[in-house]
């Protein structure tokens, strides 16, 4: 069902099963007892991921350690007619994690090990559930660094990070997830199990390495992940400028690109953001009265920063800065990003539940794309603030709200849709880094046609032709397709499905 | 016996199109057969009408550029239709403040780069040898030495509008530099040699050209991967290649005379990027290496060299992991193969030639071929031929096959049911 707004408030689960023990016993019997998680309680924190809105308790979780143990898992899950999905962290915010329709959870939050770090060919290869920092922190030692980093980078893990080809603030210079994936071993829905891309970089036939990553754990389980790591820069500058409003900051961005800079990060913060952080633990020193802050980073070689650094502020003070400062040292870096990394938890304060929206647009377009948000925020009358990737026109509106009052969630969802509707008619998309998930599945045709979902779903039954591997995932009905975009091309055309 | 293209076919063909087939030069050949007749749509609409008709007939087809690439893969299939994406060329949208531009299948590649650099834009493709076409290059995927520098194709794909098998119009990605909007579509047709689907359009992401960029060569001779692998990681270098010296006269007699001789091979490399970076690389290696300032158009002779076929003889690339392909490159060099070298990411070109006495000896090819298996399995690298002599052609799967194969053929399945895109050219003579 989709409710009103056509939200990603889905409908409840009515029914439940209970003679399930044969099956649980035979996943009991592959991970071990304290592997497979079945009481209320536990079941509990499995319900929903970062997207906490509207959780679905799932049959059971699972928790192996080894391939071997997924593929057997996965064979049972097949045997007993159920399906499954894989999960890491949970902190995916468009309910990627969701179990939905009674499926089994497959943790992978046990399969921690980074099997090899090779310095040589700057590549390592590890288990799904090794955290995403923990990996920069073991390659630091060898002088190099795994380049995504989501800001929940502290406790997301690589497997996730490969589901939802995961960003981060350094995005801009470094790409994706995806732009650093070199192989995959993915246990298949059937319980088969293939090699996916290769460690030379240049496996040979159809990219199926590139079409899994963001494939948001609709093609199997991946067991294990090579990555490229990168090496650490030989300096690095972080600058913080200061602006009267978030339009103004947003065309000094406009204006790095379009004169060749690539710094590694530039990173737009909201006056209501700014207020937030610096009431928290996250206070950073932040000028209360800024309008809005960018926070800058280069990267590279020591001789070429400097340069870059004049260029900037030459640049920032034709675009009407306020101020800009140079972190002198590691501490003052580690501040300004705090500004950064912290807006999501100082949004606590303003109110007890926070809607992390994420859609791109046109980098040229970002500043009076902005305005039109904050317009909807206010008409809406809602908390909206504004952290983002700027450097990729990757936004994030974040609304604070409160759950326990429906009608302020109804604001919420409709408001949320509208951004959308704004980003893509200016050419955006509806998610730069968080996926599709139940979100925004709904809303998938408002960008694409039904041809375009067609051959989507023609990549997704290569691997899963029955659909049990996180069922109800990224592809919407079509009836939800002609609900978020009638006049969309060719759905006339389509009977309802 | 050789079947002919109906009248009635034919005609329901220009129909479709709105102009009439075009003659396919029968000296030329097209992969390994000749075309009877070449559609040439003039936008999608045309293409996903010439497509239906052909899917109904179960005629299979090659999908043409400007054939500078056709030397990839394996031989066609019996095939005599082509359409071409000559008509579908152009520049649609460029934004110069975002560095993006949406660009026609057919439009060609040098002239596309000349209008980005203009506006201070590289476009960030550089498949071996010249021309080519924007569709050609992304179908094929193919690197030149800037690969160190650009990234492989796919990196620069933002957004494709591809017409299917049976003429579904089908588009994926978007012109923003970050998506994760459904799946990654786009990856599926580039490198996928046109056997999924026509790309039309195209959005692609561009470099803001760098403020310099010098280029150096040296000689070198022992551990060559390692003084190659050691050049890449500098921070600025964009392109790099190692080459067997006796290579240069035929392949890139530009590259001039080399600055030492006696040494078996030379080091080409372009460094870009802020002046004092490149600068600072530039006085390394002049300093490590003896290294000397290399002709303005050095990168595009080493692109040249490529592509480079001997009367008899037999192209191969190898990809490696990089402390796997010194070994490589000496396993070859022993079985008498001449190499230039990539170093990072590693990929090895290597040609075999055969001695006059060797001409049309299958003994001689088996040799060949069993040099290759021996670097692929010691190196576990991935070989791909990307020249034998004609008679020679449709031997092996030039592409060595895939573990994956299995879920391979059935993607092409659900994506091409009839098997009418450009079949047998690509993996598994799929
Ligand atoms: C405070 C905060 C900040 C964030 N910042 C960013 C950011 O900057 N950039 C960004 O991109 N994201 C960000 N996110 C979103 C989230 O952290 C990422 O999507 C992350 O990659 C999810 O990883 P996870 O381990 O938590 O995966 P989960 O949430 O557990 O799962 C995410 C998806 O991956 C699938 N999956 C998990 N493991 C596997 C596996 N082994 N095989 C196949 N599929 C699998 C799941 O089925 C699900 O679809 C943020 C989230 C929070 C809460």
């Amino acid at each position: 069902m989709v409710n009103e707004a056509g939200s990603w408030i889905s409908q409840r689960r009515t029914s439940s099963r209970s003679s399930e023990d044969g099956w649980i016993e035979a996943l009991r019997r592959i991970v071990g007892p304290d592997a497979c998680l079945t009481s209320k309680a536990e079941l509990y924190a499995y319900g929903c991921d970062g997207l906490t809105l509207d959780p679905h308790q799932p049959s059971v979780v699972v928790l192996p350690q080894s391939t071997e143990e997924v593929v057997q898992v996965v064979r049972a899950c097949r045997a007993a007619g159920r399906s499954f999905l894989p999960r890491g962290a949970g902190t995916g915010l468009s309910g990627g994690a969701h179990p939905l329709a009674d499926a089994a959870v497959i943790s992978c939050a046990r399969m921690t090990k980074i099997l090899n770090l090779d310095p040589r060919d700057r590549l390592a290869t590890v288990q799904p559930g090794v955290v995403n920092a923990d990996l920069s922190v073991a390659a630091r030692a060898e002088g190099l660094f795994y380049a995504p980093d989501p800001s929940s980078q502290q406790a997301c893990t690589i497997g996730g990070n490969v589901a939802e080809n995961s960003g981060g603030p350094h995005t801009l210079k470094y790409g994706t997830t995806t732009n650093h994936i070199l192989a995959l071993e993915l246990v298949l829905p059937d319980g088969g199990l293939v090699q996916l891309g290769s460690a030379t970089g240049g496996a040979t036939g159809y990219d199926l390495l590139g079409a899994c990553v963001g494939s948001e754990g609709t093609t199997g389980i991946v067991t294990e992940i090579t990555v490229r790591l990168e090496p650490l820069p030989e300096a690095v500058e972080t600058l913080l400028v200061v602006f009267g409003g978030v339009p103004d900051a947003c065309r000094l961005v406009g204006r790095i690109i379009r004169g060749g800079l690539v710094p590694a990060a530039l990173e737009v913060v909201d006056r209501r953001t700014v207020e937030a952080v610096e009431a928290s633990v996250y206070r950073a020193g932040l000028p209360q009265d800024a309008g809005a802050v960018l926070i800058l980073e280069l990267d590279g070689p020591a001789c070429a920063l400097p340069a870059q650094i004049e260029r900037i502020r030459a640049l920032a003070a034709e675009t009407g800065a306020s101020e800009i400062r140079v972190a002198t040292d590691e501490a003052e870096r580690a501040r300004f990003w705090r500004a950064r990394k912290g807006a999501f938890g100082a949004m606590g304060r303003l109110a007890p539940d926070l809607y992390v929206h994420d859609a791109v647009v046109p980098r040229g377009r970002l500043p009076e794309i902005l305005e039109e948000i904050c317009a909807i925020g206010d008409r809406y009358n809602l908390k909206l603030s504004n952290v983002f990737h700027a450097g990729d026109g990757n936004l994030h509106p974040n609304i604070s709200f409160d759950r326990r009052d429906p009608e302020e969630l109804e604001r919420v969802v409709a408001a949320g849709r509208e951004i959308l509707e704004v980003c893509v008619a200016a050419g955006g998309v509806l998610t730069g880094e968080h996926g599709v998930g139940t979100e925004k599945r709904d809303y998938m045709g408002m960008l694409f046609g039904p041809d375009d979902l067609d051959a989507m779903k023609r990549l997704r039954a290569t691997f899963d032709p029955q659909g049990v591997c996180n069922p109800g995932k990224i592809i919407p009905s079509t009836r939800a397709c002609i609900e978020s975009n009638p006049k969309a091309r060719g759905y006339d055309r389509v009977p309802f499905t | 016996m050789k079947q002919m293209l109906s009248a009635d076919l034919k005609s329901r063909l220009e129909d479709a199109s709105d102009s009439p087939l075009r003659l396919h030069d029968p000296s030329r050949g097209y992969a390994g057969v000749s075309l009877e007749g070449v559609a040439e749509p003039a936008d999608a609409g045309a293409l996903s009408r010439v497509l239906k008709v052909l899917d109904e007939q179960r005629s299979p087809v090659a999908i043409l550029g400007s054939e500078s690439r056709s030397w990839l893969g394996n031989p066609l299939k019996p095939t005599r239709m082509g359409i071409s994406t000559a008509r579908l060329s152009g520049i649609d949208e460029f934004d110069e403040a975002d560095g993006v531009i949406r660009v026609g299948a057919g439009t060609a590649l040098d002239k596309l780069a000349e209008r980005t650099a203009r506006s201070g834009w590289w476009l960030p493709i550089d498949s071996p040898g010249r021309g080519g076409t924007v569709g050609g290059a992304l179908a094929t995927a193919l690197c030149g030495p800037r690969r160190r520098g650009f990234g492989p194709v796919r990196d620069s794909v933002l957004g494709l509008d591809t017409v299917l098998a049976q003429g579904a119009h089908v588009r994926c990605g978007a012109r923003v530099v970050k998506n994760v909007t459904g799946y990654d579509m786009a990856k599926l047709y580039v490198g996928s040699l046109g056997t999924l689907g026509v790309i039309e359009r195209a959005w692609l992401r561009l470099r803001a050209a760098p403020e310099s960029a010098l280029i150096f060569q040296a000689s070198i001779e022992g551990a060559v991967h390692a003084e190659g692998l050691a050049v890449a990681r500098r921070a600025t270098t964009r392109a790099i290649a190692v080459v067997d010296e006796s290579l240069i006269p035929f392949g890139a007699p530009h590259l001039g005379r080399p600055p030492r001789l006696g040494k078996r091979h030379r080091l080409i490399v372009e460094f870009a990027g802020d002046a004092p970076a490149v600068d600072q690389d530039g006085n390394w290696v002049a300093d490590e290496l003896g290294a000397e300032p290399a002709p303005a158009d050095a990168i595009e002779s080493l692109r040249d060299l490529q592509i480079l076929e001997f009367p008899i003889g037999v192209r191969v690339r190898f990809h490696t992991r990089p402390s796997q392909a010194e070994q490589a490159r000496m396993l070859l060099e022993r079985g008498g193969a001449r190499c230039l070298i990539c170093p990072e990411p590693s990929v090895l070109t290597a040609w075999f030639e055969a001695g006059l006495d060797e001409g049309e000896d299958p003994w001689w090819l088996d040799q060949v071929f069993a040099v290759v298996d021996e670097v692929r399995a010691a190196s576990s690298a991935e070989a791909i031929i990307e020249a034998l002599p004609d008679w020679a052609r449709g031997r092996r799967d030039a592409f060595g096959g895939s573990p994956v194969l299995g879920l391979m053929r059935d993607l092409k399945e659900r994506f091409d049911p009839n098997g009418i895109l450009n079949p047998g050219r690509f993996v598994g003579r799929l």
